[in-house]
């Protein structure tokens, strides 16, 4: 117990005085989490919001402007805040503007003029422009259809039930996934890309020692492998639980300093640090794995980078799972990655707790263990013939 | 192959020739395919606390301390914190490290270096300790020191196993010799055995160029010119003879050296011979 003590104090030594693992550790992913979150806030808001945030200012003194304005309040589509001056349309704010003109009642008399003008933020997707367009024309449809109903001495279920005929549509949808949003994303995402970077730190420093005999002393010791082996994982795995807790801080307490949305910490944490856990033992896993199969620190360096970014390329970490196609997202789940986040959004975005992301970390203590079997069998392998 | 206790064993070899195989096989790194390796009439294994390595490579951590490194290995080794703690002190002293224990290895200098690898060796006292190249890119007054060092624990009953290519320091501090080439035991005996017998060599100087019926000789070599390399058995003659043959030709004698052959010329007659064989 006592060596464990002391591998372990050595281990976190060695680290502390190692900036530049640190520095991959730390501050890589947190300026990863700071850019992605703030520079894909628009993109996931597109995805998750059902209304479209806009500008409505009604200039027409006619009543029939003012209800027409009301009709388009209604419509679920659109999330309209009024305004009398000129609003400026931004990604950030509100992406269109929907103008009642003073010209409303005698363009609406077919007196010619243009009773209605929209004006479109540039970054709003064209599919949303027509979204908001037919949105608009509904509403103008229901306003106009009113009035005639009226006139004919009908009331306005009338002339939605009857004229309109609402009923006549049946639509259906499944109740979709909540979508993460832009923060619920990419904290996680990138802390699970930085907590298998601890593969580089592992991995160099194992070889490292065993080509400066360090091992083979320790071992001349009487010092079994497995207490070398559990000495050097051990602080990589709390290394790994500060990451979660920084990288989490910084969702909730730092992003909203920059503007973005608080990452909402109200979650299970039980599920929160269990997958956190297994996602670390997945990650020094593979670790182990370069270390045990890599010849030279260059091997190892590359190796685990590469491993890296084509478990984080292909687990849902730089391009979201949801958004690639059906195969794609199957074959996503080859990566560790995409179980670690699947197990993340579980809790951060979808309210589960410990018994919701058992799956997911059962899968990530599997990719442990294997990995750590297929390490043992390369370290005797290597042991025996070379 | 035997290495008896309190006996200084130098092992020789080329290149690849499988020193540090051996050593790994003594130490229980390595388990043997064939044969066996005794210690004091137990099998080689790992964690045996009388028998110690100094490795060829710098096997400790560059970003800790001497102090913090000795610690961590002696915590390996065994020791309670508080024998350790004593130890490591002991040990700092015996080896010169009081002034830089508290520095980082990574600022320590070659010398330094070689000691720290020593020091972490001494930690068990071992009865054997075994070496493996410890003088490599070492200064001459880090090498005396350690040489005496290792000369004072021999006194004290230490068995020391020694492989170096720097044979001139071998033939001086080993009392025995073992020569391995191509993973095979060559030679294997007292130093002064060996050496007893070599050939006797007159080195001379001439102010002019040797009779062919002398420079034709198997036993005369060209060194340079107007320098001659004479192997005395070969020739069949003694020192006199030839001196006064070489004056009789009249030839003056400007510098004249007589020896034995030295190790390094043993080393490369052994080795050469078996790889040719």
């Amino acid at each position: 117990m006592r060596i464990l003590i002391a591998s372990v104090y050595k281990e976190c030594v060695l680290l502390l005085r190692d900036w530049h693992a640190l520095l991959v550790l730390f501050a890589m992913p947190t300026l990863f989490v700071l850019i992605m979150s703030l520079a894909l806030q628009g993109r996931f808001a597109d995805h998750r919001q059902a209304q479209l945030p806009g500008w409505i200012s009604n200039h027409s003194d006619a009543s029939g402007a003012a209800d027409f304005a009301a009709e388009l309040l209604q419509n679920p589509a659109l999330d309209l805040a009024s305004t009398q001056v000129t609003p400026e349309l931004s990604l950030q704010e509100r992406l269109y503007w929907v103008r009642i003109t003073e010209n409303f009642e005698r363009a609406f008399a077919g007196a010619g003029g243009v009773g209605v003008e929209i004006r479109f933020a540039l970054e709003l997707p064209l599919r949303d422009q027509i979204l908001v367009q037919a949105a608009v024309q509904e509403a103008f449809a229901y306003f106009s259809t009113t009035l005639i109903a009226e006139e004919m001495g009908y009331d306005r279920d009338y002339a939605r039930t009857e004229l309109l005929k609402e009923g006549l549509i049946s639509i259906s949808a499944p109740d979709a996934p909540p979508r993460p949003t832009s923060v619920q994303q990419n904290v996680p995402a990138w802390l699970i890309f930085a907590m298998f970077f601890v593969a580089i730190p592992i991995s160099t420093t194992v070889i490292q020692e065993r080509q400066q005999r360090t091992l083979a002393r320790l071992q001349m010791l009487g010092v079994p492998l497995a207490i070398v082996f559990l000495g050097k994982v051990i602080p990589y795995f709390l290394i790994n639980q500060l990451q979660l807790l920084a990288m989490l801080a910084i969702g909730r307490w730092i992003l909203p300093l920059l503007g973005a949305e608080s990452l909402n910490l109200d979650v299970s944490l039980a599920g929160l640090l269990w997958i956190g856990c297994s996602t670390s033992v997945a990650a020094l896993g593979c670790a182990s794995l370069v270390a045990a199969s890599a010849r030279s620190l260059e091997q190892a360096t590359v190796i685990s980078g590469a491993m890296n970014i084509l478990f984080a390329a292909l687990g849902g970490i730089m391009i979201p799972r949801f958004i690639m196609p059906s195969l794609m997202q199957d074959i996503a789940l080859a990566s560790p990655m995409a179980w670690a986040l699947e197990g993340f959004l579980t809790v951060l975005v979808r309210g589960g707790g410990f018994l919701d992301v058992l799956g997911s970390s059962m899968v990530l203590w599997t990719c442990g263990a294997l990995t750590g079997v297929l390490s043992i069998i390369f370290s005797r392998w290597r042991k025996n013939y070379e | 192959m035997e290495l008896l206790k309190g006996d200084i064993l130098g092992l020789v070899g080329p290149n690849g020739a499988g020193k540090t195989t051996l050593v790994s096989l003594i130490v229980g790194l390595h388990a043997p395919t064939a044969g066996s390796i005794m210690i004091a009439g137990q099998a080689a294994r790992l964690g045996r606390r009388d028998l110690a390595l100094v490795p060829q490579e710098y096997a400790f951590y560059g970003r800790l301390d001497g102090r913090e490194n000795l610690r961590y290995f002696a915590f390996a080794a065994g020791f309670t914190k508080a024998d350790a703690r004593a130890r490591v002190e002991q040990v700092i002293l015996e080896t010169g490290l009081a002034e830089v224990a508290h520095k980082r290895v990574a600022t320590y200098s070659g010398g330094l270096k070689r000691r720290l690898n020593f020091a972490i060796a001494l930690l068990l006292r071992p009865q054997l300790l075994i070496l493996d190249e410890p003088t490599a890119n070492v200064d001459p007054h880090s090498r005396a020191l350690l040489l005496a060092q290792l000369r004072q624990l021999n006194h004290e009953g230490v068995t020391i196993l020694y492989t170096s290519h720097l044979l001139s320091e071998v033939e001086t501090f080993c009392r025995s010799l073992a020569v391995i080439n191509q993973g095979r035991l060559v030679w294997r005996g007292a130093m002064g055995e060996l050496l007893a017998g070599q050939s006797q060599i007159l080195h001379v100087q001439l102010n002019g160029p040797l009779p062919q019926a002398l420079s034709d000789h198997p036993g005369i070599t060209r060194e340079s010119e107007g320098s001659w390399r004479m192997d005395l058995d070969l020739l069949r003659r003694t020192p006199a003879e030839i001196l006064s043959q070489l004056e009789g030709s009249g030839l003056q004698i400007q510098q004249i050296k007589y020896g034995q052959r030295q190790l390094e010329e043993v080393f490369l007659a052994l080795t050469q011979a078996e790889s040719l064989s």
